[in-house]
């Protein structure tokens, strides 16, 4: 890996489902990270942020999927070349997924030792003994309490939040550079959430694990993202550092998505009403011409309509896909419509 | 009736499932609560706490084990068919999960006018207005009124399943998570339209959720729940500004906030919540609690006025400022 | 794109029953056509011809004859709609029967704990015997053969419903139901059964294969339908003593009841498909 290339770097991701690709899931996607950084992939259900992560785990079922991308490189590997066998090498020991539901990814008949230990000896040779010494190790990192006695327990013995925590820890016993969180903590209560998110970041800081973290969930990205990547309708519509995207929001759907979701913060008055985005979420076979917020979008102007906007750049590190992006002034003049 | 007396009041609600194996799940231990007409109340909790089965109990799907519900202060429990019947009607329901709360094999139109058949509200041809009126009300299309809700986009469903609940003219509302399984751009345009109608129609609304944001906006008062009891109740904004209970404190820190210049430090409480089948002794919030004393090992804090409006279920409550502990 | 891709992909899936479905559906047309208008066109083939005993099949007698010179390719075709019925016939009583008492108790506790321990006494019974025993009991002929496979496969069906019920009356849109005032009957009526109708036609496809293979059974046991009544089974059972003679009399409506049972529920498990819940709900998701 030079100096100059990013740790991973996406440009033009697509992906589609059905006969020949015809349902396109997922269209040019383009975003790089950094090595020990946490992006997070904002979007709502449909818009194509988890099929974008099982792409770049390749995790698709043969011949389900139609994955193409100008550049999918991972730590200097052209992941798009490597086939089957090369990937399920990388996977684990370069890159590692975790998912929302840990049920599903936990066997419920095999001690949470033996699926440790087996996670462990897929990728390194090492004696059972020193297998046992890493899992006891690695459950002491994720803070799993008692952790030597529920080496002997049974996924379904745990609480969810339990759970979250052994999948982190099989995810990362490899030590891989690049972990992915599909939703981790969305099933789980608040309390156990700002545990889980606390203990990625913990856990980042150590091993310089590079996250990108897929949530729905706006106070989760404030929480923890160092750079944001929002997805609507199966393309990415903006991009920028946590900053930028809450401060500056410059595309509609961000922007639109900032002030429709109800939060509280305290010794904030809440408003008293919640601004909406009309309409609703399209289908990919009813997608608009042009733009695909268009329909929803308060600044949308004819010409939006016509072609569907390329990249722009709106300050360093800072891009929207939109034609009209949104400034100060036109911020201002929206804020003064709706105190109206 | 007069206006100081509540809609609907439960007392000293207490309901518990046996398990299989012999145990016992203590859902909902000792929960008073009343609703006032035209108020809003928030039963705020995180899984388990028993807020759903609660809410059950006050729609009459439920019967506690012991304490009563009132409604217009006539005992539920002590309804025959007819008038449980005719209470029913005053009393509606909107589900947490669109889909799977309406019948895939009836049409739009057939799920709203289900209650109003059921009571024999109007002629079929004023039911059929009616059902155009609803769909109307709830920002549906009257093309869309022969759709079946696998035709229909989430939102709308959810706004289908809010237009059944309006049929029968209740007066209050239980409204179980309605937004938590929707898209976050469509919740919005939901929690609007439940407002909308809400202050039309004077309903009362009992909104259980676990979503403390949406819950700031909605509510004027709010029970907070932890392991089948109310530990905190108040008037919402004095509570989330300035919670009594360290449980309540703890909840609020652990709420993501929308602003990355702000962010928390470490997790406020440690910790699961402990199963509903074995509770601690004591205090149920004692082993994550960060300010417990030996008090409450054994003896259970009653749920008791602090200032007027506003009652807590802490042995410490007014002890110490929780801000401040929560943040050491 | 010029067409849109959920439509295809939905257009492509609707359109995809399968090779074994097509094959299966043409297969159970023509046994029913023939069912229908087999005996008709060549009669009830009992015609006695001591002259064509044990031929081969050949262009005069295209399966073959009998022992008795009877004509076997008559005989199946006939035989085809006495076994048609008689599956059709144990369906309609099985669904009928089983199905209300699987829905009742489904919904209702004390229902359930009287109709499960009956099924599970009727169960603990191998079916075939007690078919046998009721035939026994009854005497012959079609109606008492109808009944007595009926019995067996009543409990099966009930538990089926009995189940279906139990996870469709936990879904929120029956507590929704109940909250909006509907009565019980009428949650039964209009919210249980059309959402259980698909996994009880499913249901009845196996019903109806089992039915037809029971007869036979019965028949070849010597206690179905009486001789003078064809069907695939005493037709099979009057050449079991010639088999290593003319083994085409075995042979032919053999093949053709495997290829009908076998078609029937193909069909069967491409309707439970369709209706599976578990699979309903992923579309649906």
């Amino acid at each position: 890996m030079t100096a100059q290339q990013p740790f991973l770097s996406l440009r033009n991701l697509s992906v589609g489902f059905g006969p020949q690709g015809a349902i396109r899931a997922v269209r040019d996607v383009s975003f790089d990270l950094e090595a020990g950084k946490t992006l997070c992939l904002v979007g709502e259900s449909g818009s194509g942020k988890s099929v974008t992560a099982t792409s770049i785990m390749g995790l698709h079922k043969p011949g389900s999927a139609v994955v193409t991308a100008d550049r999918l490189r991972l730590d200097g590997r052209d992941l798009l070349s490597c086939d089957e066998a090369q990937l399920s090498g990388l996977r684990g020991s370069l890159m590692a997924m975790i998912f929302q539901d840990p049920m599903s990814s936990l066997n419920p008949a095999l001690t949470i030792g033996f699926q440790l230990r087996e996670a462990l000896q897929l990728h390194e040779k090492v004696s059972r003994k020193a297998a046992d010494a890493r899992v006891l190790e690695i459950l002491q990192w994720v803070r799993i309490p008692d952790a030597a006695r529920r080496m002997n327990a049974y996924p379904h013995q745990l609480s969810g939040g339990m759970r979250q925590r052994i999948m982190i820890a099989m995810a990362l016993i490899c030590r891989p550079r690049l972990l992915i969180a599909d939703e981790p903590t969305t099933a789980l209560d608040v309390t156990v959430q700002a545990q889980i998110l606390w203990l990625l970041s913990e856990l980042q800081r150590e091993f310089g694990t590079a996250i990108i973290f897929i949530t729905h969930d706006l106070g989760v990205v404030a929480e923890i993202a160092d750079d944001v990547a929002v997805m609507y309708a199966g393309t990415l519509v903006e991009r920028g550092s946590v900053h930028d995207i809450f401060e500056r929001p410059s595309h509609g759907y961000t922007a639109g998505l900032l002030r429709a979701t109800a939060e509280f913060v305290p010794g904030e008055e809440s408003l008293g009403r919640l601004e909406e985005i009309p309409g609703n979420v399209p289908s990919f076979s009813m997608l608009p011409k042009g733009c695909s917020f268009v329909d929803r979008c308060r600044f949308a102007a004819p010409s939006c309509h016509e072609r569907t906007p390329d990249w722009r750049q709106v300050a360093e590190g800072h891009d929207t896909r939109c034609d009209q992006p949104i400034d100060d002034a036109r911020a201002a003049s929206a804020l003064r419509e709706t105190m109206i | 009736m007069t206006d100081t007396s509540p809609l609907l009041a439960a007392e000293n609600l207490v309901r518990h499932f046996p398990t299989g194996k012999g145990q016992i799940v203590h859902a909902v231990n000792d929960v008073s609560l009343s609703i006032a007409p035209g108020e809003t109340l928030a039963l705020v909790g995180e899984s388990g706490c028993g807020k759903s089965t609660l809410g059950r109990m006050i729609m009459a799907l439920d019967r506690p084990d012991k304490g009563s519900v009132r409604l217009l202060g006539k005992d539920l429990a002590r309804m025959g068919r007819r008038e449980l019947h005719s209470a029913r009607r005053s009393v509606q329901m909107i589900f947490q999960d669109p889909s799977a709360s309406l019948d895939p094999r009836w049409s739009a139109e057939a799920i709203v006018r289900e209650p109003l058949d059921n009571y024999r509200i109007g002629t079929p041809a004023e039911r059929r207005d009616r059902v155009l009126y609803l769909l109307e009300k709830v920002g549906l299309r009257p093309d869309q009124a022969k759709r079946f809700p696998h035709e229909l986009s989430g939102g709308q469903r959810q706004r289908l399943g809010i237009a059944r609940a309006l049929a029968t003219r209740p007066r209050l509302i239980v409204a179980d998570e309605p937004v938590s399984a929707l898209d976050v751009s469509i919740r919005a345009q939901v929690i609007n339209l439940l407002c909308d109608l809400r202050d039309e129609m004077e309903l009362s609304l009992l909104f259980i959720s676990h979503d403390i944001g949406v819950v700031s906006h909605i509510s004027d008062r709010i029970a907070v729940m932890y392991l089948g009891r109310i530990v905190e109740e108040g008037e919402t904004a004095t509570v989330l500004n300035a919670p009594q209970h360290p449980y309540t404190a703890g909840l609020l820190e652990s709420v993501p906030r929308p602003r990355p210049s702000q962010r928390r430090q470490r997790a406020p409480l440690e910790g699961d919540p402990p199963s509903p089948i074995t509770l601690p002794s004591g205090c149920a919030f004692r082993p994550r609690c960060p300010i417990a004393v030996d008090l409450c090992s054994h003896s259970v804090p009653p749920l008791a006025a602090t200032v007027p409006g506003r009652r807590t279920a802490c042995h410490r409550a007014g002890e110490t400022t929780l801000q401040e502990t929560s943040h050491v | 794109m010029t067409m849109s891709p959920s439509k295809t992909f939905a257009a492509m899936r609707s359109a995809r029953p399968g090779l074994a479905v097509s094959l299966s559906l043409f297969a159970l047309a023509v046994v029913i056509l023939m069912a229908i208008f087999g005996p008709i066109v060549l009669g009830s083939g009992n015609g006695l011809n001591p002259l064509m005993r044990l031929k081969p099949p050949s262009a005069l007698a295209w399966f073959g004859t009998d022992n008795l010179g009877r004509d076997v390719f008559v005989r199946t075709i006939s035989g085809a709609r006495n076994s048609v019925m008689v599956g059709l016939s144990t369906a309609v009583v099985v669904l009928l029967i089983g199905g209300t008492l699987g829905v009742l108790a489904g919904y209702f506790k004390w229902v359930d704990r009287v109709v499960m321990r009956l099924a599970d006494g009727l169960m603990a019974i191998p079916g075939i015997l007690l078919a046998i025993a009721l035939v026994s009991v009854l005497g012959g002929g079609l109606v008492t053969i109808i009944i007595a496979i009926s019995v067996p496969e009543i409990p099966r069906t009930a538990r089926l419903m009995r189940s279906v019920v139990l996870s469709i009356r936990e879904l929120p849109f029956i507590t929704a139901a109940v909250s909006v005032g509907s009565s019980t009957p009428k949650i039964l009526l209009r919210h249980v059964v059309p959402n259980a109708i698909g996994m009880l036609s499913v249901q009845a496809t196996y019903v109806c294969a089992a039915a037809i293979l029971s007869e036979a059974a019965l028949s070849f046991l010597g206690v179905g339908t009486p001789p003078d009544v064809p069907s695939w089974g005493n037709v099979i059972a009057s050449g079991k003593e010639y088999f290593r003679l003319a083994p085409w009399i075995i042979a032919f409506p053999g093949v053709i009841l495997s290829i009908m049972v076998l078609s029937i529920n193909i069909i069967g498990d491409r309707l439970r498909d369709r209706f599976d819940p578990r699979l309903a709900a992923r579309k649906a998701s």
